[in-house]
């Protein structure tokens, strides 16, 4: 059943019972319709009008609509941008192959778990990203492109992010990849980027070692074996003729390997006429204009990428709810903190005690229990959250808790003396540790408690 | 017990005539030359000693308002590892208007990266490296082409330097607008490693401290010392700089003083430069060194015997010293010794004790002179304990690696076929008799 529904240039084609936004200006593209339509066709050799639309769909917050298939119609000459980033190249007749490959995405795309919250924007495009590889079941294959920054565009991940940021994607691949979610397959190229704005485009020279100057001029030595001579090429050069004569000896050089040779070169700036061997090569960066020795490009290497097993399982069963929430969670309670915000604290209280010593104590609790292996990370979490909470509620309200992992916490307690913090010390190990019998099965816990006075001008052991 | 009483029994019934007679080769030749005449030269340079700290200072105050650069060169093959602590010893001297120029020929070691390095980070100002070897006069013909000072050091890369080095070696050009070398004064760093490198260090006081002091007051000084020898750059252009080693050293100096100029030794100026350890490093050397004397002075500079144009006494006279001490006396040794043979042969259980004894009297007289003369008399004492063993050394160790170097070079060139320089240069210097 195939019918056509044209308007304008836009028209909606309706498909077996799918229905396709057919798309061949760009002043027609209607992006509140995308919503319903199942897939988009283009039909231009504009490549703006195909970036216009990847960028309006891609970094849509709905994973309905970033995940929607898009096709393009096949051109001679299409840029290698075009066809790496859609789902298809096509023929205006081809429906069904277009209607095959966009079940196959949608039916992949219901599989997902939606989530909607990340702990970071970062992990946002890493998640957004996996659900991409995840529906077109196709490894991340990044592809040559003069206009991107990095000169390579990785097909969704780029447009995720700003040109400025490009840099990030590399980051946030790295840090798939350490989590396990993401695995490196072949290796395609090495890219070197500039240190102050990442990019990959500049102009590599060779530099004066004195003067950075780029006017240099190299010439070979030429050393003229009888009377020992050694010098540039220059001093054996005549005025009139071609002729090689030793400005030593006055000899005619005449056949290379027997009364001379040329054992190395020598290099002269023209700008500070110093002389060396080694030039230093730098780059000038073109988008930055950022001047310096290549040594300081940062190498990095361009991959093939696949989704791992764990990367499916995450995608399709979303983030435990711990590590996106406890941010929020750990705040609830007043007084435990993020680690961070604990010692940028602890800092502050060191200074306070150069005017009140003696009375303010920071402690370290070890939870030690080998049970606590043998639990899930999702339940190591929430005993830590626990942990914290209990510790906090035997301290003061100005007092301060934060936790490490689920086997260690600090905790600063100011307006103390040592008898005090001993008790306290015992009422904490005790509390704990009965905590933990109650939580863990067979628990063998031993809790912990070591202080130290906090003072002005001298680190805490952490 | 018995031979004692009987050898100065023996003695006492020669009587002085005919001891004369006996050791008339050490009386006339070695006494006289190294003890009397040395003593009585040192005398006299002594006696002017305050008109020349005069005279030096207001040198050194010309030096100071001139203030000229001066180049540092040091061509070297594998000397990466030396070069870090020679740049750190020039560091430290009183005189700080230099350029450092380092010559790299034909390294296969890590010299070229830890050049590089050094250039890179401004202590050294130009580093060349040849990466087809090209011997030491070409490398340091090469430092000398890139070289903007007034002046010229060339140094080895293994040595190290008194504070005071590089100012006090300039000095003397200003003493006299004549002088167009200067020779600084080299003595042994590592002489407490083995018995080998101790006996040089006496050598090295004998000959360079002291001789040197001597030599170059008579006015036959030869040789300045690759290791520390400052040049005029214009002396150094004139003469068409370097030829083709072995001997380079003593080639140049003979150069300088064809062309008029004069050359000077310099004791205050000092350099300790690491000597061979063991016997068999030290007799391949001393081959080396004692065949340029047939090369350079016997075949390349004969015509100092002859009068032209720059013709000079000193010149002369230094040669036919040199060629005299070294070259002919070492045949008259021989026919020393088959002279006692034949004519002693029954005493000479007698004679070689006497000889001895008389060289080691000798010996001390000569150590007396260098620990009066030495500005650091106090480390060299120990020294004394090996003059007894120096009459070996340079009796017998040194003159037979002289008499061997001679016959091979005189009679089959050896020097021509030295692996010291690549094969190239050899056959070119060969065929134009250099
Ligand atoms: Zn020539
Ligand atoms: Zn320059
Ligand atoms: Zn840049």
């Amino acid at each position: 059943m195939l019918a056509i529904n044209k308007i304008n240039k836009q028209a909606l084609i309706e498909y077996e019972d799918f229905l396709f936004m057919y798309v061949e200006e760009e002043e027609a593209f209607d992006s509140e319709k995308i919503f319903y339509v199942d897939a988009i066709i283009i039909n231009s050799s504009s490549t703006r009008l195909f970036e216009k639309v990847l960028k309006v769909t891609r970094t849509h917050y709905d994973a309905e609509i970033y995940l929607k298939p898009i096709f393009c119609v096949q051109y001679e000459g299409l840029p290698l941008q075009v066809i790496e980033r859609c789902d298809g190249l096509t023929d205006v007749t081809q429906y069904q192959k277009i209607a095959r490959t966009t079940r196959e995405i949608k039916n992949n795309v219901q599989k997902l778990f939606l989530q909607q919250k990340f702990p970071s924007n970062e992990f946002g495009v890493l998640y957004k990203t996996m659900q991409y590889l995840y529906t077109r079941n196709h490894d991340l294959v990044p592809f040559v492109n003069r206009h991107a920054r990095l000169s390579y565009t990785y097909p969704f991940v780029s447009l995720q992010l700003e040109d400025e940021e490009q840099k990030k994607i590399l980051d946030i691949l790295k840090k798939g990849i350490q989590d396990g979610f993401l695995r490196e397959e072949q290796m395609l190229d090495k890219i070197h980027i500039c240190d102050a704005c990442y990019s990959a485009h500049h102009n590599i020279r060779e530099t004066c070692l004195h003067c950075n100057g780029i006017d240099l001029k190299v010439q070979d030595l030429i050393h003229h074996f009888q009377c020992a001579y050694i010098g540039p090429e220059t001093d054996f050069m005549q005025e009139y003729t071609d002729d090689l004569i030793c400005p030593k000896c006055q000899k005619i050089l005449r056949h290379i390997g027997v009364d001379y040779d040329k054992p190395s070169h020598i290099f002269n700036c023209n700008t500070c006429s110093e002389h060396f061997q080694n030039p230093v090569f730098t780059y000038n960066c073109v988008d930055c204009g950022k001047i310096s020795d290549i040594r300081h490009l940062q190498e990095h290497l361009i991959k093939r990428i696949s989704l791992t097993a764990k990367g499916k399982q995450l995608v399709l069963s979303g983030l435990p709810r711990k590590t996106y929430e406890s941010d929020s969670k750990a705040k609830e309670v007043t007084g435990v903190y993020e680690l961070d915000v604990f010692k940028n604290i602890l800092e502050q209280e060191k200074a306070r005690t150069a005017f009140n010593p003696g009375r303010t104590f920071f402690g370290k609790v070890a939870v030690v229990d080998e049970k606590l292996n043998g639990i899930s990370w999702k339940e190591k979490m929430i005993l830590r959250d626990e942990l914290a909470r209990e510790l906090k509620s035997y301290l003061k309200e100005y007092d301060m808790v934060t936790a490490v992992s689920a086997g260690e916490f600090y905790f600063l307690k100011l307006e103390c003396t040592p008898e005090k913090l001993e008790e306290l010390g015992e009422l904490i190990v005790f509390n704990l540790e009965a905590l933990v019998r109650s939580n863990v099965k067979d628990s063998q816990v031993v809790v912990s408690v070591n202080t130290q006075p906090v003072l002005h001008n001298q680190t805490v052991v952490m | 017990m018995d031979f004692i009483i009987e050898f100065f029994k023996y003695w006492n019934y020669v009587g002085l005539g005919k001891m004369i007679r006996i050791f008339w080769y050490f009386i006339f030749f070695e006494f006289g030359r190294y003890v009397v005449l040395e003593f009585w030269v040192l005398f006299v340079y002594w006696l002017g000693r305050k008109r020349r700290a005069k005279e030096w200072e207001a040198a050194r105050q010309a030096l100071y308002n001139e203030m000229p650069l001066i180049s540092l060169i040091a061509p070297g093959k594998n000397e990466g590892k030396n070069i870090f602590k020679l740049v750190k010893s020039l560091n430290e001297q009183t005189y700080q208007n230099v350029e450092v120029i380092i010559v790299d020929d034909g390294s296969d070691d890590e010299t070229p990266i830890i050049g590089r390095n050094l250039e890179k980070n401004g202590l050294i100002d130009i580093f060349i490296r040849n990466d087809m070897r090209g011997g030491k006069a070409s490398a340091a013909n090469l430092a000398w082409r890139y070289s903007r000072g007034k002046f010229l050091l060339h140094l080895d890369a293994d040595c190290s330097f008194d504070r005071t080095a590089v100012e006090n070696i300039i000095i003397p050009f200003y003493l006299d607008p004549e002088i167009g070398g200067v020779g600084g004064n080299v003595k042994v760093r590592n002489g407490d490693v083995s018995l080998c490198a101790r006996l040089q260090s006496i050598e090295y006081l004998k000959s360079i401290s002291v001789g040197r002091i001597v030599t170059s007051y008579l006015g036959i000084y030869r040789i300045i010392s690759g290791a520390f020898g400052a040049f005029r750059m214009d002396a150094l252009k004139k003469i068409g700089v370097w030829d083709i080693g072995p001997g380079l050293d003593g080639d140049i100096t003979v150069k300088l003083r064809k062309s008029g100029y004069k050359i000077h030794f310099e004791p205050t100026a000092i350099c300790l430069t690491a000597v061979p350890t063991k016997f068999s490093k030290l007799w391949k050397q001393r081959l080396r060194w004692s065949r340029s004397l047939v090369r350079f002075r016997l075949r390349k500079h004969l015509d100092v015997f002859l009068p032209h144009r720059n013709w000079r006494w000193g010149t002369f006279l230094g040669f036919v010293e040199n060629v005299f001490y070294n070259f002919v006396l070492d045949i008259k040794w021989y026919i020393y010794i088959a002279d006692m043979i034949i004519n002693f042969s029954s005493w000479i259980w007698f004679l070689i004790p006497m000889n001895l004894a008389l060289y080691m009297i000798a010996g001390f007289m000569q150590q007396l002179s260098l620990s009066l003369w030495s500005e650091r008399s106090e480390d060299e004492r120990v020294l004394w304990w090996y003059v007894p063993l120096m009459v070996f050394y340079v009796a017998f160790f040194l003159r037979f690696c002289r008499t061997l170097a001679y016959i091979k070079e005189f009679f089959w060139k050896a020097s021509y076929r030295d692996p010291w320089n690549p094969q190239k240069s050899s056959y070119q210097a060969l065929k134009n008799g250099y």
